[in-house]
């Protein structure tokens, strides 16, 4: 499954994007032009409004770019079904609220729904797909909890079903919205773990959009810093995450040391 | 991927979650509990259900001015089932099958139309108070439909046919609107909507009254009648019509159930799980629409049936659309059989219009929703 050969898993050209075509204050992606290698792992990274989200969402077709083309595995966009696309490639946004009494087994089993015919409200959910979400649930350390409500677990707990949810998917690329953003120190680990893990074991596709800017700089073989909507840097950690490009970007002071144990570059802030 | 290798990408737990135990709330998630949606939990729900209605159904047939024994009307029906006519020329035969059955029908179907508009709408607007009476597209047909009445449209089938028409557009006018609403003001949507709906309601009103002054008194007395939401005993190629274009609906959005479970996530999540949103979302504002149009022209305004129904049945069957919307629809036409034979029996000879019936039930219930939402609590 790793062909390495293979085209790059997405491609942006010359990719622009606003939310208010009739304002130029909406611009959010300004003449993008990336490449995510098939089998890279890759942490968006950059200030509040950047521009992450958006980016990421312009990679799985969830926003139209206004100029530009956005391949996947080769194909233009608009050549792939929302259905085809969510056999190969798995998004996971930011937490959404739930709705209504909703438990965390038929939250990730909704992992499969590409794999159904359109239009197939009709039908169970077969013992392979059920057998699946519980190899999931138990990967993602929720398998306790999988007859639970949504609205009753604690936000991190909803943010690792919907790692979960992911994972059902089987997918060749994760795209990752924040995936660490409501976890305690040990399941940021389990996480980071994990996308780690299918990275160099299975060689899925990793994009993650972080705040954490540590957690990017030890995970991610490559880091991309969006400035105002624009590539501001991007390379190996130790090629962005320097102290006059951070400074520059996030206009604070920083102090970039090293990782004890990994040499990663870190950053520390002096409050 | 082979599953070994995804088994082996995992991680390792490094320490035990302890299992809490499923909350008294989460009663409804029993039905899942263990794996999945299975065929025998799915089909025991529904079976239940349709035994539940058609016992319904009969109990109410039993009841009125001229109260029939339970067993003579499971008599009746099923001398008329065979064609067998030892009774059927009886004055309980006459007013069973002539008067009681075709309203009972109506109601059910109408009942189930309008909860199974209910649980698509909800699930689509992300909105547990979305209903075509409180959004505003069921006076929207009505309106549509008076129109077409002071247009003029005869005759039994093909009149029936075009105030369908009349009130479908009608109802789809309003649909877009208030959905043009939720897209403009997406962060604000759950108020707004309802707000929306509030609106739209108040401009429908003024255009259906400004037709109603404009017609005959006695005119003007049954379309008061009807916009209060009346049954009425219908002939049975109405019935036979209605039933048609009801089921066929219904089986659209019975289809859509998956995609109405993953559209719940939003539209964002839905779209990367591979939802069609766009298309999904026309057509199930087309066949709400279209099925709020039938039901408004033969019925008139009946409000809450698709709020109070759904609300009640997702506490109990759960939120999975493959199992809440055909339940939602058949407990929608129990309910509206129970609250039919209310309104014509609570102060006979007098009847009442059975939507003031269901609003008075549907009232409280929307008020008491909207305070828990507002606390943060649902």
């Amino acid at each position: 499954m790793t062909e390495k050969a293979a085209p790059p898993a997405f491609d942006l050209r010359d990719v622009s994007f606003r939310y208010d075509r009739a304002a130029d204050r909406g611009r959010a992606i300004h003449a993008v032009t990336y490449a995510v290698g098939a089998g890279a792992m890759v942490g968006i990274i950059g200030p509040n409004g950047s521009g992450k989200t958006s980016l990421l969402k312009l990679l799985m077709g969830l926003l139209r770019p206004e100029s530009g083309e956005v391949r996947v595995f080769g194909q233009p966009l608009a050549e792939w079904s929302p259905r085809q696309l969510a056999r190969r490639i798995a998004f996971v946004p930011q937490e959404t609220p739930p709705m209504w009494s909703l438990t965390l087994r038929e939250l990730v089993l909704m992992g499969r729904f590409p794999f159904h015919r359109p239009f197939s409200g009709w039908g169970w959910d077969a013992p392979d797909d059920v057998r699946r979400a519980a190899e999931a649930m138990r990967d993602m350390d929720v398998d306790g909890m999988a007859d639970r409500l949504l609205s009753e677990v604690s936000g991190g707990e909803r943010q690792r079903a919907v790692m979960a949810r992911a994972l059902t998917q089987e997918p060749d690329a994760l795209l990752l919205d924040e995936p660490t953003a409501f976890l305690d120190l040990r399941h940021q680990l389990d996480i980071a773990r994990n996308l780690r893990r299918l990275n160099r074991e299975r060689g899925v596709t990793v994009v993650m959009v972080s705040h954490d800017v540590n957690l990017a700089s030890q995970c991610c073989d490559e880091l991309l810093l969006l400035h105002r909507g624009e590539i501001a840097r991007q390379g190996r950690p130790a090629d962005v995450i320097r102290p006059d490009i951070l400074e520059m970007v996030y206009r604070c002071e920083v102090i970039v040391d090293e990782h004890p144990r990994s040499h990663a570059p870190r950053v520390a802030l002096s409050v | 991927m082979s599953d070994g290798a995804w088994r082996a990408a995992g991680a390792g737990r490094t320490l035990e979650t302890p299992v809490t135990p499923p909350s008294l709330s989460a009663a409804g998630a029993a039905w899942t509990a263990g794996g999945g949606l299975s065929a025998c939990r799915w089909t025991a729900g529904v079976a239940g259900l349709v035994v539940a209605s058609v016992v319904t159904g009969a109990g109410c047939l039993a009841v009125g001015a001229e109260p029939l024994a339970f067993g003579t009307v499971l008599r009746i029906l099923g001398q008329a089932l065979r064609g067998d006519g030892a009774e059927i020329e009886s004055v309980g035969a006459v007013i069973l099958l002539q008067v009681r059955l075709p309203r009972l029908v109506l109601a059910f179907g109408v009942g189930g139309a309008l909860a199974a508009v209910g649980v698509a709408l909800q699930a689509l607007l992300r909105n547990p108070l979305a209903e075509p009476y409180v959004l505003g597209i069921s006076s929207g047909a009505a309106f549509g439909a008076t129109l077409g009445t002071l247009f003029g449209v005869g005759g039994a089938v093909m009149g029936l046919a075009m105030l369908h028409v009349w009130a479908f557009a009608g109802g789809l006018l309003a649909i877009l609107i208030v959905y043009r609403i939720s897209v403009t003001y997406r962060a604000l949507s759950v108020h707004t909507l309802l707000l929306a709906g509030v609106i739209l309601n108040a401009l429908f009103s003024a255009l259906i009254m400004f037709a109603v002054a404009l017609a005959d008194p006695v005119r003007a007395f049954q379309m008061m009648m009807w916009l209060m939401g009346t049954i009425t005993a219908p002939d049975y190629a109405t019935l036979l019509w209605l039933g048609v274009f009801l089921g066929a609906g219904v089986a659209v959005l019975f289809s859509l159930a998956r995609s109405l479970n993953v559209l719940t996530l939003g539209e964002d999540a839905a779209g990367a799980l591979g939802v069609e949103v766009t298309r999904v979302k026309q057509l199930v504002f087309v066949v709400s629409a279209l099925m709020t149009g039938a039901v408004v022209s033969l019925a008139g305004l009946i409000g809450f049936v698709g709020m109070v129904v759904p609300h009640a049945v997702r506490l109990i069957a759960g939120a999975d659309h493959r199992l809440l919307l055909p339940a939602a629809t058949l407990a929608g036409g129990a309910f509206l059989m129970v609250a039919d034979t209310i309104a014509r029996t609570a102060l006979a000879p007098t009847e009442l219009p059975v939507g003031v019936v269901t609003a008075l039930i549907g009232g409280p219930l929307f008020m008491y929703l909207l305070v828990k939402r507002r606390a943060g609590v649902a």
